[in-house]
């Protein structure tokens, strides 16, 4: 345990899903701090100085997405969203909120801590790299060249700024309205139909069976995630 | 709920439709009887029914001519009702046959024809005018002395007045018009030949009617008649076209009153303004004179049927009133009576017309000399008004007065001059003359100039008079009286007029104000029909129809002369069982309630009704219909009048009422919705936050191999399997509960088939692995509108079927093709089969296919939300056999942009 051990604030008011989450995590060596309201939350964010929130949505102390928008007011702190319900709409709208990804219960623990690991590592590295890499794709900025096991293949200048700002994000979960306005501009946020068309291009040029595709992956009712 | 909707709105539009389809009316029209109308109707006929039109005999005159009789054989005919009056058998056209028999076209002979008094309406054009609208073509015949304005035109030519008239407005209700036109010559011939009538009765048609000069005469009407209609038609369609020097800029008004002279007026100016293609208003201008009120409803409606738009004003000075209300309507030309006055009047005061003259000089005055001798009537009208006796306490009054007055000058005698004494005798005379009774101020003044006389003026105490200045003053007297009686009686006319009137407005006030308040059918029935009862001293009924197929039922019952009801106004809702409505006066109802008509007695349909009926409906709806005891002769202009503002006042508040209750129906269901909500909300979130901590830590005792033996992670692995299952369970019961509970609210947005093929294939990655599972997409793009979340749960539950159903290495197939305007995606599935009465079951809640190994688990629900997820999308799904494979297909509308 060399590693400096990541600290987690879990705010969740169910007695059961805490337990569950402070023995799990405990596990892979994180350092927890558990509370049941969005107040204690806030105290403790000053006081325990977490590296990640797990947050559930539905708290006795009202909307947990009103939480999200507290935080990202002060902090860039990776949000994950621990929610119950199976709502896209609730999940969605935290996301556009700032929250950086979800799990919905029940939740398996794996999936859970690949979420949180996930998370932490797209922090580590956020300094502006200008060759970007995931998995055996390369996007090079500055020279505005793509390349598929190093193999340059051609993308039109539409589709770069799309894969561009999926792989600035890997790992993430991204909603169409966060993708448009990023790439598109701030005009196009609800038109779902182009980003639908440009990520059937995508796919067929990045994926081996664009059919079942393994690095761009839907995330139904709400976007996409990459890698 | 929905279902509801869409009934009631296919009924609105059937409605519709049903209103738009009027029926033609298309008319024979000749100038006298056997010009061969009648004949040319049948003929016509004959060749619609070869056409294969379905046409009708309603009614046909046979009159007696064999040719007639000969064309009405092979034309089907509805038998006339046999109607029984006073003993005599009258046929009448039997409409409700007719309604029933729906022809295409019905052929009713005389247009103008009055029914028997028991009919249901007065004038036979009146039940054709129903049966148009009905939506059923009409062939019909008429004369030209049968048209209304032409009435006394034709009594001028021909000296015969003629009692059945129809309104000038049916003729231009008439969509198509054949003139049937013969020579003059000829018309004799066929009458002396007996074709037109019997032989007996020809000598006294000759002798009225068929002379050879009135016959011309009439053609001449008939065909000018025609050729007016005829460029009306032409009119009509320049103004369609919008021409705008087409444009109509002549206006006639026509003065009425309550005279029979006035109806001339009015006839003339009908011809007036139809020649001259303009419109017309009829104006009375309501003076308090003692009009005939009687009359001059009749007048009234006289001028409304020939088209008139009728305006009432109120004024003293009429002359002023017509200018006034010219100059505001832009009128052209005003059609007023001349009158005879008597040499008196003459200085009196002006005659409308020539102060007409002299003031309007904008207008073309057209005064209608007036020949007979109608002044007499008026007169006897006043009389008839004057005839209430004054009671006798005002001649007691005046009597006793006068006693006393006298005995104090008789006595004071000395101290007054004769002037002084005549002038305190006139007192009890103004006193009686400014109760404003003629009859009582004359008597008591001819009592005071006898008692003046005999005690005072010399010689006394005799009647006789020296001085022949004192005659002067008697005349005075009477002067005086008359003067003021007269004054006194018009300003009281007036104060009652005015008096009645405010009444009136102060009764629909407070009805208004009171029942705007008011939130409940009930209550506007129990404040309106007091009110009405009282106000008219007439047994009131309110009669209810909830819906159209419904039958009306008695609501309420108000007897003003009962003394219960006065006490309490909730009794007129009670023991309405005990009132017995006989099935004729419910078929007028009936009528009343269908056609949105008023009905029944003091009207023209079924006037020998006990009651008259006025529908209660406001646009669309008829709420329910007032019934009012009355007799025929009761129903004046006024009344008319206030039970219209009555029940329209009634009317707005009954749809106003309906309509909040459908909004408040509304709110209680959005209410309703929202719980719910809350409470799938909370049970799935109570439901899944347990099972989540159950499956969360049990599968962290698998993921550490160390802490359990083989044995101990065979169970878990079946406590994660039943966790998992009992989840999928949940799913399904909170989805289909939701689905079928209330309708399932769309998220649409644009969706690749290829994202939720692929995203339902992960689902299951490692079970398709042992399956030949392969994805089709015919189409460059399989981009669609649909709720893709939804769209996604219907594959995926597809998709679990298949593989529940299918063995190791048989193919799965997830296809996706365009098919017109809409999408098919399906699911194939090899190496299965399912029995053709299970496929029609498939769908179906909790339905699971037997003879199934225990080892396929399902809840029976996945089809049934599949279901109910593709019809919310307005697509079908279905499931079929093709060779050895079993294919579930379902399609939604692609809705591109």
């Amino acid at each position: 345990m060399s590693q400096p051990k990541y600290k987690i604030l879990i705010v969740e008011d169910d007695k059961q899903i805490q337990k569950l989450l402070e023995v799990s995590l405990e596990e892979h060596a994180f350092l927890l701090k558990v509370c049941g309201t969005q107040k204690e939350g806030i105290s403790h964010m000053v006081q325990f100085n977490p590296d990640l929130i797990l947050l559930d949505l539905g708290l006795p102390d009202g909307d947990g997405k009103l939480f999200v928008g507290k935080i990202r007011e002060f902090s860039n702190i990776p949000i994950i969203i621990v929610s119950a319900r199976n709502g896209e709409q609730e999940i969605v709208d935290s996301l556009n909120l700032g929250a950086d990804d979800y799990v919905v219960k029940p939740f398996f623990t794996g999936e859970l801590v690949a979420r949180i690991n996930s998370a932490l590592r797209h922090v580590a590295k956020k300094e502006s790299n200008p060759l970007l890499k995931v998995e055996g794709l390369e996007l090079d900025l500055e020279k505005r060249e793509f390349r598929l096991e190093d193999v340059p293949l051609h993308l039109t200048p539409l589709e770069f700024s799309l894969l561009k700002f999926f792989m600035q994000n890997s790992g993430k979960a991204l909603t169409h309205a966060q993708i448009l306005k990023n790439v598109w501009g701030v005009g196009y946020q609800s038109d779902t139909k182009i980003l639908r068309v440009f990520v059937n291009q995508l796919r067929k040029k990045i994926e081996i069976d664009p059919n079942r595709p393994t690095l761009l992956i839907t995330i139904s009712g709400v976007g996409y995630r990459f890698g | 709920m929905n279902e509801d909707v869409l009934e009631t709105s296919d009924l609105v539009l059937q409605e519709i439709k049903n209103r738009r389809e009027k029926g033609e009316l298309t008319l024979f029209f000749g100038a006298l009887a056997g010009v061969g109308k009648t004949y040319t109707m049948l003929r016509n006929a004959k060749e619609l029914l070869k056409s294969g039109t379905h046409v009708c005999i309603g009614y046909v005159e046979m009159h007696g001519r064999a040719e007639t009789e000969r064309l009405t054989q092979g034309i089907p005919s509805i038998a006339p009702k046999k109607i029984v009056y006073r003993g005599s058998s009258l046929y009448e056209l039997d409409i409700d046959a007719i309604l029933e028999a729906k022809p295409d076209v019905v052929l009713i002979d005389e247009l103008a024809h009055s029914n028997a008094p028991t009919s249901r309406h007065q004038k036979r054009y009146q039940d054709v005018l129903e049966i148009l609208d009905n939506g059923i073509d009409v062939y019909s015949t008429m004369n030209v002395q049968h048209l209304e304005s032409l009435n006394d035109l034709v009594l001028q030519i021909t000296g015969v007045k003629v009692t059945e008239t129809v309104p000038d407005s049916i003729l231009e209700r008439v969509d198509k018009i054949q003139i049937i036109d013969i020579p003059p010559e000829k018309l004799v011939e066929r009458l002396k030949e007996g074709k037109i009538y019997k032989l007996q009765s020809v000598e006294k048609a000759l002798m009225n009617f068929f002379k050879l000069g009135n016959i011309n005469a009439l053609r001449e009407i008939a065909l000018k008649q025609a050729a007016g209609r005829v460029s009306k038609d032409v009119y009509d369609q320049y103004k369609e076209n919008k021409l705008e020097r087409w444009e109509a800029v002549e206006k006639v008004m026509v003065c009425i009153d309550g005279s029979e002279f006035s109806a001339n007026l009015i006839r003339y100016a009908k011809r007036l303004s139809s020649q001259m293609n303009a419109e017309w208003i009829a104006l009375y201008v309501d003076d308090f004179s003692t009009n005939n009120r009687e009359k001059l409803a009749k007048n009234i409606r006289l001028a409304e049927e020939l088209g008139a738009e009728v305006n009432t004003v109120s004024g003293q000075d009429v002359g002023e009133e017509i200018l006034k209300h010219a100059r505001a309507r832009f009128v052209t030309h005003i059609v007023v009576a001349k009158r005879k006055k008597n040499f008196l009047g003459k200085f009196w005061r002006m005659d409308i017309a020539d102060e007409l003259l002299n003031a309007g000089d904008e207008f073309c005055i057209i005064s209608y000399i007036n020949k007979t001798q109608e002044q007499k009537l008026e007169e006897h009208d006043l009389d008839e008004h004057t005839k209430e006796e004054a009671p006798l306490w005002h001649y007691l009054f005046g009597l006793g007065l006068l006693g006393i007055i006298t005995f104090g000058c008789i006595v004071f005698r000395n101290h007054l001059e004769l002037l002084n004494v005549a002038l305190l005798i006139l007192i009890p005379v103004l006193i009686v003359a400014s109760r404003g009774d003629m009859k009582t101020s004359m008597v008591i003044t001819f009592v005071g100039v006898g008692l003046f006389n005999y005690f005072f003026v010399p010689p006394v105490y005799t009647f006789v008079v020296s001085d022949i200045s004192h005659l002067w003053s008697f005349f005075i007297f009477f002067i005086v009286a008359y003067l003021i009686s007269s004054q006194a009686k018009k300003l009281k006319l007036i104060g009652e007029v005015i008096r009645e009137r405010e009444k009136r407005v102060r009764r629909l006030y407070k009805l208004s104000r009171r029942v705007t308040a008011v939130s409940e059918m009930k209550q506007v029935i129990k404040i309106a029909m007091p009110l009405i009862a009282e106000s008219l001293g007439k047994e009131t009924f309110f009669f209810l129809r909830k819906h159209v197929d419904e039958m009306p039922k008695l609501y309420a019952h108000y007897d003003p002369k009962s003394p219960l009801s006065s006490k309490k106004y909730d009794a007129m809702f009670e023991k309405l069982e005990a009132i017995f409505i006989s099935s004729s006066e419910k078929a007028v109802l009936d009528w009343c309630l269908d056609n949105g008509k008023i009905a029944g007695a003091g009207t023209d349909t079924f006037l020998a009704s006990d009651m008259l009926y006025i529908p209660i409906q406001s646009r669309e709806v008829v709420y329910g219909a007032l019934g009012l005891k009355i007799k025929q002769d009761e129903m004046t202009t006024e009344l008319k009048m206030f039970l219209d503002s009555v029940t329209s006042v009634m009317a707005v508040s009954f749809e106003r009422i309906s309509l909040s209750e459908k909004n408040s129906k509304n709110a209680i269901t959005l209410a309703r919705e929202e719980l719910k909500n809350a409470l799938y909300g909370s049970i799935s979130h109570d439901l899944r936050t347990p099972l989540a901590s159950i499956l969360g830590m049990v599968s962290m005792l698998k993921t550490d191999e160390t802490w359990l033996d083989e044995k101990k992670r065979v169970i878990i692995s079946q406590v994660i399997f039943s966790a998992k299952k009992m989840e999928r369970l949940m799913n399904n019961l909170l989805d289909s509960a939701r689905f079928e509970s209330h309708k399932v609210v769309l998220k649409k947005d644009w969706c690749d088939i290829a994202d939720i093929f692929s995203q339902a294939a992960r689902e299951f990655e490692d079970i398709l692995k042992e399956r030949n599972f392969s994805i089709k997409i015919e189409e460059e793009s399989g981009i669609f509108k649909a709720d893709c979340v939804l769209i996604e749960r219907v594959v995926v539950n597809l998709l679990e079927n298949a593989i529940k159903y299918s063995q190791h290495g048989s193919a799965i197939t997830l296809g996706f093709q365009k098919e017109g305007a809409r999408c098919n995606i399906f699911v194939l599935n090899e190496d299965s089969h399912i029995s053709e009465e299970d496929l029609k079951m498939v769908f179906e809640k909790f339905f699971r296919i037997k003879g199934i190994s225990d080892d396929i688990n399902g809840s029976g629900l996945g089809l049934f939300i599949c279901k109910k997820i593709v019809e919310a999308h307005g697509g079908t799904i279905w499931a079929r056999n093709v060779e050895n494979s079993v294919i579930f297909e379902f399609n939604v509308p692609i809705e591109e942009e």
